[in-house]
C-alpha cells in the first residue's frame, strides 16, 4: 500500500489540475457538441429526403442515436497526454524519474485518471440523461445485462486509448519533433474508432481490415453495445477482444519504451 | 486627396512588411524539408478523411433540403480552399495569441513600429498546410462543378472568387474574435478545440441546419459566408438578401473585431516579470 502512495498523490495532483481550469473544462465540453450537432442535421437531412428507410445499413433511429452516443463515449475515452510525455522525452524531464523510486509509466497514467475524473463524471452524467431520452424517444431496448457489459467496455476502451496514446508517444525517443506522428496517430484513432460515424458504412473490407486493429473497440464497440445493434455472443467475443489487445499494447509499449531509453540522452535537464 | 495619399503610402509599407513576413516564412520552412513535407503529407491525411465522408454523402444520390447530391462536391471543395486560406494566413497566428499573452513575446511586439494587431495576428505563413488544401479544393471544386452542370460563365467564376474573398476577410474576423479569449482565460486548449469545431461545422451545406441556426451562422456570427456563399452563388441558391449580405458582412465584422481588438489591448496587463 505504502508503494502505491505516491500514485495516489499523482492522481490528487491530477485531480486538482483539472479543477483548478474548470472554464477550460466547460468549453471543452461544448465544443464536442458542435461536430455532433452537424453530425445530427446532416444525416436528417439526408434520412428526410430519401425514400430508403435504411440508408448504408442504418435506420434514422439507428444512425442519431449512434452519432449522439459515440460523440460523448467519444470524450469519455479521449487522452492526449502524448505530449506531456514528449515534452518530458525532449526536455530532459525525464531525469528526475530516473533518480526517483517512482516508476514514469504508472506516474503518467495515475496523474492522467486523476485529470480524467472530473471529466468522467460530468460526461457519465450526460451520458445517462440523453441514454434515457434516447431510449424513451427511440425504443433502444437497453437492458440490463447491456447496461453492465457497456460499463465493463467503457474502462477498456480507455485502457486500449491510453496505451495507443503510450506507444505513439515513444516516437519523441527517435524524433526531436514528434508532433506528426501524434497528429497523424490522433487523426486515425478518431478516423477508425468509428468517433465520427459507424465505421462499418464504409464497407465489409474496411471492416475486415479494422477486424486485425484495435481502434474499433474504442468507440465504435461500446457505442453499438447500449444502442442494441450487436448481439450478446458478439459483446463477449468483443470483451475478450479489447483484454487482449490492452495485454498486447501493454507488452508493445514496454518494448518500445525499453528500447527508446537506451537512447534517451537526458538533455534539458 | 491628402488622407487618401496617406493611406495608399500605409498600406504599400504595410505590403512591404507583409511580403517579408511571407519571405521569412518561406526561408524558415525550407530550413527544414523534412518537417515540411511531414506537415504536408498530414494535411492530405486530414483531407482523403475528409473526402472519404464527401463520396459516401455523394453515394447515398440524395438530394440535402434542395441541393443535389453532387453540389456536395462544391461545398466541400470550397470548404477546403478556404482552409488552406485559413490554415496558411491565419491559424498558427491565431493559436500563437495564447503563447503571447502567457510568455510575455506581446510585450515585445508592442513596442514594434507598426500595428500591434497586424504583428500579433499575421506575422506566420503556412506553405505546408496551403498546398494540399488548394490543390485537392480546386480538383474537387472543378469536379462538383461538372457534375453539378453549372455553367463556366464570367459572371458565376467572378462572383464565385468575389464570395471567396468576402468569405477570407470573414475567416479573419469570426475566427479571431473567440481566440481574444486568450486574453482572459490565460491557460487552456479548449479555445482552439471551439475554434476547430466552429470551422469544421461549415463544411456541410448550410440548407441542412434549421432555421433558427442558419439565422444565427448567417447574419450573428456567420461561419457560413466563409464557404456556403461562394457555393450557393454558383449554383443560384444564394438570394438577393444574402448576395448584398455576402458584401457588406466583411467590412461590418472586421470593424467589430477591430473594436474587439482594441478595447481587449486596453485592458492587457502583461504576464512576464
Amino acid at each position: 500500500m505504502k508503494k502505491f502512495k505516491k500514485y495516489i498523490k499523482a492522481f490528487e495532483l491530477g485531480l486538482q489540475s483539472s479543477m483548478e481550469y474548470r472554464a477550460n473544462f466547460a468549453l471543452s465540453l461544448i465544443s464536442s457538441i458542435f461536430p455532433m450537432i452537424m453530425q445530427i442535421f446532416l444525416w436528417t437531412a439526408i434520412f428526410f429526403n430519401s425514400k430508403e428507410q435504411e440508408i448504408l445499413g442504418y435506420d434514422y433511429m439507428q444512425m442519431i442515436s449512434y452519432i449522439v452516443i459515440a460523440s460523448i463515449i467519444n470524450k469519455l475515452v479521449s487522452t492526449g497526454f502524448e505530449w506531456d510525455i514528449s515534452e518530458d522525452i525532449k526536455n530532459g524531464g525525464l531525469n528526475k524519474f530516473i533518480t526517483r523510486p517512482v516508476g514514469y509509466f504508472s506516474y503518467r497514467i495515475f496523474s492522467f485518471l486523476g485529470s480524467k475524473v472530473m471529466q468522467l463524471a460530468v460526461v457519465s452524467v450526460i451520458l445517462t440523461i440523453i441514454l434515457t431520452v434516447i431510449n424513451s424517444k427511440f425504443s433502444l431496448g437497453i437492458t440490463p445485462e447491456r447496461i453492465v457489459l457497456f460499463l465493463i467496455s467503457i474502462p477498456l476502451a480507455l485502457l486500449v486509448n491510453t496505451f495507443i496514446c503510450i506507444i505513439s508517444s515513444s516516437a519523441a525517443f527517435w524524433m526531436t519533433e514528434s508532433w506528426a506522428a501524434f497528429i497523424f496517430t490522433n487523426l486515425l484513432v478518431q478516423f477508425a474508432s468509428g468517433g465520427l460515424f459507424p465505421v462499418d458504412i464504409l464497407g465489409k473490407g474496411f471492416m475486415r481490415l479494422l477486424d486485425f486493429l484495435p481502434f474499433k473497440y474504442i468507440v465504435y464497440f461500446p457505442t453499438n453495445i447500449i444502442n442494441g445493434k450487436l448481439p450478446i455472443q458478439e459483446i463477449f467475443m468483443g470483451i475478450i477482444m479489447q483484454c487482449l489487445w490492452i495485454a498486447i499494447m501493454f507488452i508493445l509499449s514496454k518494448i518500445f519504451w525499453k528500447i527508446g531509453m537506451k537512447k534517451y540522452i537526458a538533455v534539458g535537464g | 486627396m491628402e488622407k487618401l495619399k496617406k493611406a495608399l503610402k500605409t498600406l504599400k509599407r504595410y505590403g512591404f512588411i507583409y511580403l517579408i513576413f511571407i519571405k521569412n516564412c518561406l526561408i524558415r520552412q525550407m530550413e527544414y524539408p523534412a518537417n515540411f513535407f511531414l506537415s504536408m503529407l498530414l494535411e492530405c491525411c486530414f483531407l482523403g478523411a475528409k473526402l472519404v465522408y464527401t463520396f459516401l454523402i455523394s453515394n447515398t444520390n440524395v438530394n440535402l433540403n434542395g441541393l443535389p447530391s453532387d453540389s456536395i462536391f462544391i461545398f466541400t471543395g470550397s470548404f477546403l480552399l478556404m482552409t488552406g486560406f485559413y490554415m496558411a494566413f491565419f491559424y498558427f497566428n491565431f493559436s500563437n495569441i495564447k503563447e503571447y499573452v502567457t510568455d510575455g513575446s506581446l510585450d515585445i511586439f508592442i513596442t514594434k513600429p507598426v500595428s500591434l494587431q497586424f504583428m500579433t495576428t499575421l506575422r506566420y505563413v503556412d506553405f505546408s498546410t496551403m498546398i494540399p488544401n488548394f490543390i485537392g479544393g480546386i480538383i474537387i471544386l472543378v469536379v462538383g462543378w461538372q457534375k453539378s452542370g453549372v455553367e463556366v460563365s464570367f459572371v458565376k467564376v467572378a462572383g464565385y472568387i468575389g464570395y471567396l474573398i468576402s468569405g477570407v476577410v470573414i475567416t479573419y474576423s469570426v475566427m479571431l474574435a473567440p481566440q481574444l479569449l486568450n486574453f482572459i482565460i490565460i491557460k487552456g486548449y479548449a479555445l482552439g478545440e471551439i475554434a476547430d469545431a466552429l470551422w469544421d461545422s461549415n463544411s456541410m451545406p448550410m440548407s441542412i441546419y434549421s432555421k433558427p441556426i442558419k439565422i444565427i451562422g448567417t447574419y450573428v456570427f456567420p461561419l457560413f459566408i466563409l464557404s456556403n456563399f461562394s457555393s450557393l452563388f454558383v449554383l443560384d441558391k444564394l438570394g438577393a438578401v444574402n448576395i448584398i449580405w455576402g458584401i457588406a458582412a466583411p467590412v461590418l465584422f472586421f470593424f467589430l473585431v477591430r473594436l474587439l481588438w482594441k478595447n481587449i489591448i486596453k485592458k492587457y496587463s502583461s504576464a512576464s516579470s
